[in-house]
């Protein structure tokens, strides 16, 4: 017994759609000065104080990544350049998401919808998950092909 | 008629003096009008004989090197609803009201077909409203439904909703009888703005959103399931939460349209995770695509719950249930990943020291060229701690608010994650009481009803 087709009362078993959004651009902070905690904190305070608003927040080995609407890129970059380690921000980035309802308490989806993204040859800058979505922040140019199949292989569109 | 489905959880039904006060609860929506249809758990918690976990024990005590099937566990497990039914419907004759009790799949709840987990496709509760029509007051075991795969099983297999499929029962019920209400009743007030087990004098929400409370239930809260708040919200079903043994009025569950939410509604804890950081500063760049894809494929192939996914130059991590630990490390220390293109061999050692398992691996890759290892550090006993909210979660600074709380606090965070309704973080286990405490002073949610 493997039926695992979609249910009609309660919210579709696995990826439901794959929206995209543009206009961001992605931070990454790395090589920050020990102790790493307070050097993060430190950054995000200088962000705060520029009155620019961040999303899907990661801490990364020596550092931290950061994604900001494509505006507010060179707000960033003078903000933090001459106080923080080894900056890089990047304009031009797309979020693909992929909604799917409970994702994480579905066995291997979330990794599977990883992978997949991965293999399809798309330069994943920065990923996040939540309950009900993971996302894949890549270069808008990459967006809808990446988009499009993930919606073939994850959902059986054509 | 009109319908109030009313959902009783495991500490509502655990003995007689709580069956009765249950049972009363019912007894009074009929004197008001209603016709009431009564949701039960299984009795009790673990440890108590008839409860879910109990029940799964006495399987796995027979030989715990052998995993038990999933569809025998489905039916051992169904028993615990089943039981509890019975009793309760007993109990509500005992007063002088005539009730029946059913099955899931006798109340009509169609299910696909993954046990342990099975998601409600349909509901056909033709049962249901001829016993209400006959003057009895149906009392449907939760947690279970039936599959009809179609293939001539006569009454199709049982099956089971997974964790807290009491209340997507009801909701579902709810839903599918047109239900006045979906009252869904526990050992505590209502929706609170933390575990007052942590929080003693976390005030009880009167009023949440559906969002507000599938992001809590998400996140960690037991006090509803989230699969209840999403039919509930997708049918339009009035939902409350209420105490059994109180008259406090409890926390409804509204629309947005009838409740705008708070800038901050709660502080949620979840999770037995460890988090598993693949140092890959070793790795070419040339490979790397190759090498994170080969890892998340192997999560996906071996059914691995990911949590707090992260991507950066240096690496790649992500938590997962401790329940899983033991097989990741089976499949991950001392994997051997040799490229496509054989330039380089990649060998995985978990931890700063090598176990055998690596070090033998290591020895027989001696005589290879370019043997390169990838270090994965365990970080274990983690607990996710999330702050719940609306818009307001998004301005500048609200995050680094979270973070300084900790950090001041000298709580370690691992990794974070975020959403329009929660900004979380990962942090040991033993500091969970304290995070949640301090993020629940530093946003004033003790002010908050």
């Amino acid at each position: 017994m493997a039926d695992q087709s979609g249910t009609e009362f309660e919210k579709r078993r696995g990826p439901s759609s794959v929206e995209i959004r543009s206009g961001f651009a992605q931070v990454h902070v790395q090589d920050l000065p020990e102790p790493i905690a307070s050097s993060r904190v430190d950054v995000l305070r200088e962000v705060a104080k520029a009155g620019v608003s961040i999303d899907f927040l990661k801490f990364t080995q020596g550092g931290l990544s950061f994604v900001v609407p494509e505006s507010f890129a060179s707000k960033i970059r003078s903000t933090l350049d001459p106080k923080s380690g080894a900056l890089s921000v990047q304009p031009g980035r797309s979020i693909v998401y992929v909604h799917a309802v409970n994702m994480r308490d579905e066995e291997g989806l979330n990794a599977q919808i990883i992978a997949r993204a991965i293999t399809a040859g798309a330069r994943i800058d920065h990923l996040s998950d939540m309950h009900d979505r993971a996302l894949l922040v890549v270069n808008a140019d990459d967006a809808e092909s990446l988009a499009a199949t993930l919606r073939r292989d994850l959902m059986g569109a054509s | 008629m009109k319908i109030k489905v009313m959902k009783f959880g495991g500490t509502s039904v655990a003995t007689p003096e709580a069956r009765l006060q249950s049972a009363i609860r019912v007894t009074q929506a009929k004197e008001q009008g209603f016709a009431p249809v009564v949701v039960v758990s299984a009795i009790g918690r673990r440890g108590q004989p008839y409860a879910t976990d109990t029940l799964i024990q006495i399987l796995k005590e027979i030989d715990p090197t052998v995993v038990p099937d999933a569809r025998e566990l489905d039916l051992m497990m169904a028993c615990g609803e089943i039981f509890s039914s019975v009793i309760f419907s007993h109990t509500l004759k005992t007063l002088g009201h005539p009730a029946q009790s059913f099955r899931g799949g006798q109340a009509g709840i169609r299910t696909d077909g993954v046990y342990g987990n099975a998601r409600i496709v349909g509901i056909i509760p033709t049962g249901v409203i001829r016993s209400l029509e006959q003057g009895f007051i149906p009392v449907v075991c939760g947690f279970q439904g039936v599959y009809v795969s179609g293939d001539g099983l006569p009454g199709g297999e049982l099956t089971t909703l997974g964790r807290g499929g009491s209340d997507t029962t009801g909701a579902a019920l709810g839903a599918a009888l047109g239900a006045e209400s979906v009252e869904i009743y526990t050992d505590v007030d209502g929706v609170k703005t933390a575990d007052p087990d942590f929080v003693k004098q976390a005030p009880t929400l009167r009023k949440v959103t559906y969002d507000e409370v599938a992001e809590i239930a998400h996140l960690g809260a037991k006090v509803l399931h989230p699969r209840a708040a999403e039919i509930a919200m997708k049918y339009h079903i009035p939902l409350w939460v209420k105490n059994t043994f109180s008259d406090d009025e409890g926390t409804e569950i509204v629309t947005r349209e009838r409740f705008p939410g708070r800038r901050v509604t709660g502080v949620t804890h979840t999770g037995k995770l460890v988090y598993i950081q693949f140092d890959l500063k070793e790795a070419a760049e040339e490979h790397r695509i190759e090498i994170e894809s080969r890892i998340f494929e192997m999560m996906a192939r071996y059914g691995f719950n990911l949590f707090m996914m992260n991507l950066s130059p240096s690496g790649l991590g992500f938590a997962v249930p401790r329940s899983q630990v033991p097989n990741a490390e089976d499949l991950l220390d001392g994997l051997v990943m040799p490229t496509p293109d054989q330039s380089a061999t990649y060998l995985f050692q978990m931890g700063a020291k090598p176990s055998r398992e690596a070090e033998t691996q290591a020895a027989l890759l001696a005589p290879i060229r370019n043997v390169r290892t990838i270090r994965l550090d365990l970080t274990e006993n983690c607990t996710m701690v999330s702050l719940i909210g609306h818009e307001y979660l998004q301005q500048p600074g609200v995050f680094l608010s979270v973070l300084e709380t900790l950090l001041d606090a000298q709580i370690a965070v691992l990794q974070t994650s975020d959403s329009d309704f929660s900004l979380s973080c990962l942090v040991p286990e033993s500091e969970t009481e304290r995070a949640v405490r301090l993020l629940h002073e530093r946003f004033g949610l003790a002010e908050i009803s």
